[in-house]
Order: C-alpha cells, then sequence, then structure tokens
C-alpha cells in the first residue's frame, strides 16, 4: 500500500515537473521573443533616426508645422 | 533653491504625479494578488510565481512602448487598469481556469499602465526628468503596501476599488500626451547623452548600468531589517531617492546627480549595515540614477520614448535573474560586489552623460 502511494506521489511529482518544465520554457520564449522585437524595432528607430536626424524639426512654437511624414 | 523650486514647479508635473498615483495603486493590487497567491503555493513553486510576473511584465514594455508610440490616441494607462482589475476578480471569483492565465493578464495590464505612465510623462516634461521620476517613484510605495495589505484579511474587492479610483486621472493624464505631435518635437529636450558616442554604445552602456543596479539592490547589506516597519522605511527611501534624482538633476545638472549618488551611495551602505538611518540615505542616493538612465535612452530614442522606457524594465528584470539562483549572504562577498559595480556605473555614467553646461540651456 505504501509502495503504491510512494510510486503515484512520484508519478505526480514528474507531471508536476513536465507542467513548470513546459510552463517555464513557454515563459522563456515570450521573453526571447520580446527582446529579438526589441532589437528589431529599435533598429528601425535608430535607421529612421539616422535618415531624418540630421533635418532639423520645425517646432509650432517657432510658426512652423511639425514634418508630416513624422506625425504619429 | 531657485532651480530646485522650478525642477518642483516646472511645466505639466501634475502629469508626474497623476501616474504617481496610478502607479502607487497598480502596484498595490499587483504585489496584493502576487503575495496572496503566494501564500497559497506550493512549497517548491513558490519561485515560478513572482519569475514569471517579472518575466512577463517587464521583458514586453519595450515592445507595447514602441507600438504605444505608434497609437497616440490609444490610453495604454487606461486599459492596462481594466485588465489588472479582471485579473484581479478572476484571482478572486475564479473566472479564468487556474492562476496562471489570471497572472499573465495582471502583467499585461501591468505593462500596459507602465507604458502609458512613461509616455505621458516622458513627453509631457520638456526634457526635464522630475515628471518620468515621479512617476516612477510612485511603485516604490505601491510595492510595500500591497505586500503588508496581502497579509491582512481586506477582501480582494477593497484593492479591486482602490486601483479604480485611479481610472479618472488616467483619463486626466492621456490629456498631457500632446498626440498630435511629433514625440521627437516634444522630447528635444532629452539631449543627456554625449556626443560623438555612437547610439548603440549609448543604449548598452545605460542598459548596462541599470542591469548591475537592479543586481546590486539584493546585494545590499542591511542587518538592520528586521520588522515590517524597517521594511516600509526601505520603500520610503528607495521612492523618495527616484523622485529625487529626477528633480535634482532638473535643479542642478544631470551629471553632478548621476555621479555624486553613484559614488556618494556606497559608503553610506557598506557603514549603515547596522545603522539604519545611514543605510537609509545610502538607498535614497542609490535609487537616484533610476530616472537619469531612462533619459539617457530616450535621448538617443527621441522618436519612441515608449520604447526608451522598456529597455529600463527589460534591463531590470536582467539584473533581478541572478537572485532567483544565487542568493549572496556573506556581508564581504556583498561589498566586494557593491564596490566593484559601483565603480563600473560610476565609469559608465561618467562617459555618455553630456556636460552639464549644455543640458541647462535647453530648459531656458
Amino acid at each position: 500500500m505504501k509502495k503504491s502511494v510512494n510510486s503515484i506521489s512520484k508519478i505526480m511529482d514528474l507531471f508536476l515537473w513536465v507542467k513548470v518544465r513546459d510552463g517555464f520554457a513557454l515563459v522563456m520564449a515570450a521573453v526571447a521573443l520580446a527582446v529579438i522585437l526589441t532589437v528589431i524595432f529599435t533598429a528601425v528607430e535608430l535607421k529612421k533616426y539616422r535618415r531624418d536626424g540630421d533635418a532639423e524639426i520645425t517646432s509650432p512654437d517657432d510658426g512652423g508645422m511639425p514634418d508630416s511624414d513624422n506625425t504619429d | 533653491m531657485t532651480g530646485l523650486k522650478k525642477a518642483l514647479t516646472s511645466k505639466n508635473i501634475i502629469s508626474g504625479w497623476m501616474y504617481f498615483y496610478i502607479h502607487f495603486a497598480m502596484e498595490v493590487l499587483c504585489f496584493f494578488c502576487l503575495k496572496k497567491q503566494i501564500a497559497n503555493a506550493d512549497v517548491s513553486l513558490l519561485w515560478l510565481f513572482p519569475f514569471v510576473y517579472d518575466a512577463l511584465a517587464f521583458v514586453p514594455q519595450a515592445v507595447v512602448g514602441y507600438i504605444n508610440d505608434r497609437f497616440p490616441k490609444f490610453n495604454a494607462g487606461l486599459t492596462g487598469i481594466i485588465l489588472m482589475v479582471f485579473a484581479a476578480l478572476s484571482f478572486w471569483l475564479g473566472i479564468l481556469p487556474g492562476r496562471y492565465p489570471a497572472l499573465i493578464v495582471l502583467c499585461a495590464g501591468n505593462a500596459l499602465t507602465h507604458v502609458g505612465g512613461a509616455e505621458v510623462t516622458i513627453r509631457s516634461s520638456g526634457g526635464r526628468l522630475a515628471h518620468p521620476a515621479v512617476f516612477v517613484a510612485g511603485g516604490a510605495f505601491g510595492v510595500i503596501t500591497g505586500t503588508l495589505l496581502s497579509g491582512t484579511n481586506l477582501p480582494y474587492i477593497a484593492v479591486i476599488l482602490f486601483l479604480l479610483s485611479a481610472v479618472p486621472f488616467a483619463v486626466l493624464a492621456q490629456k498631457f500626451r500632446f498626440p498630435y505631435v511629433d514625440s521627437r518635437e516634444l522630447c528635444k529636450g532629452f539631449n543627456y547623452a554625449k556626443k560623438g558616442i555612437p547610439v548603440s554604445v549609448i543604449l548598452f552602456v545605460s542598459v548596462l548600468v541599470v542591469v548591475v543596479r537592479a543586481y546590486m539592490g539584493y546585494c545590499l547589506p542591511m542587518a538592520w531589517k528586521t520588522t515590517a516597519l524597517h521594511s516600509v522605511l526601505l520603500y520610503v527611501a528607495m521612492g523618495v531617492g527616484k523622485a529625487a534624482g529626477g528633480i535634482l538633476a532638473d535643479a542642478y545638472g544631470v551629471k553632478k546627480t548621476a555621479l555624486i549618488s553613484a559614488a556618494g551611495a556606497l559608503p553610506f551602505i557598506l557603514l549603515g549595515n547596522k545603522i539604519m538611518i545611514v543605510s537609509l540615505i545610502g538607498i535614497m542616493l542609490f535609487s537616484m540614477t533610476m530616472s537619469i538612465t531612462l533619459a539617457l535612452n530616450v535621448s538617443v530614442l527621441k522618436g519612441a520614448p515608449g520604447l526608451a522606457f522598456g529597455y529600463t524594465t527589460t534591463a531590470l528584470f536582467i539584473g533581478t535573474l541572478p537572485i532567483f539562483f544565487i542568493s549572496v549572504k556573506s556581508y564581504l562577498l556583498s561589498s566586494i560586489i557593491l564596490s566593484v559595480f559601483t565603480v563600473l556605473s560610476f565609469a559608465a555614467l561618467a562617459i555618455i552623460i553630456g556636460k552639464d553646461e549644455k543640458i541647462s540651456e535647453q530648459h531656458q
């Protein structure tokens, strides 16, 4: 009786470990995806910045309008 | 004192205080739910719940921020509050199956509201640091309040109603975002990075400083911290330090504040192992660089302040990652780690921050 309870307990531990391991892997995959997307978005942003960076942005306070291409 | 008065009463500083309250209320709810759930968790899985929370609330903020940069009409703060309320209801009433789906919704809400706060305060600050610094400071007060409340018999509905009290502020604060103006126009005052250094280097070093600071935060020797009141004082010192960092940087210069606080924190922290007041001064100084690293990121990513903010939260996660697996208990070892990392942070900040004279000109 005691032996079978121990076996069930071991199987339950294994199930729990697989569940945790898979969940952990899923979280780490989400983290990795977020980091990759962050790097890609930064590269896009910096490329845009380098392209337009030297151009003076006209301030509405100076009587001008912001560059329409850059308007959110 | 004139500089300090100007920093405290600068234009649109109210956006910072509105998000201070929102940040405070959201962390109360998040930590109330987290600690309640951990209290009922399997002992072998105690680490998993906070780990998933840190990973899914902190790391995606850069992506969420970048998307939010592109959709200025979207109220990220308000959406985040709604999600967090739903998550808390789910923890309470079991709407979603299991605890982890509710935790994922809580993380999504947390990330959205953080990004909303960053967008509003950075865009309305005119290049000043006080606004985002005040917003960030609210979190420290919320973390300790939520943790303490989780140990009481307070029902979930009380913290849910408390977070809902922040809804009017989330709606009002959105007005400060100036949605139809190019964010590079709004963020043009952020010129704190040293000229001539490649943007990628500035970003990398700034992230490294946040990683190191986050890790150092878990190595601080605090033999004096034995009661709940001590924990409250610790978090108050952190919150005050975070806000003061931005305010002092506006008043006296970013570089001066960054270097004095980075170097000044070390002796207070090491000598304050057993003396609470000395340690608290050190922790206050230690927390001051928070808004400065954020301002450095915005300086090189003016078109995407949400993405820039996300870099700091991703770095915070990376910095806290080792503590889930290794804990430093020896005073000698933590002193060595703190000293080495302080020197590294000091050198890094000295290299990448531009001169204060130039910075003061932009606020004229």
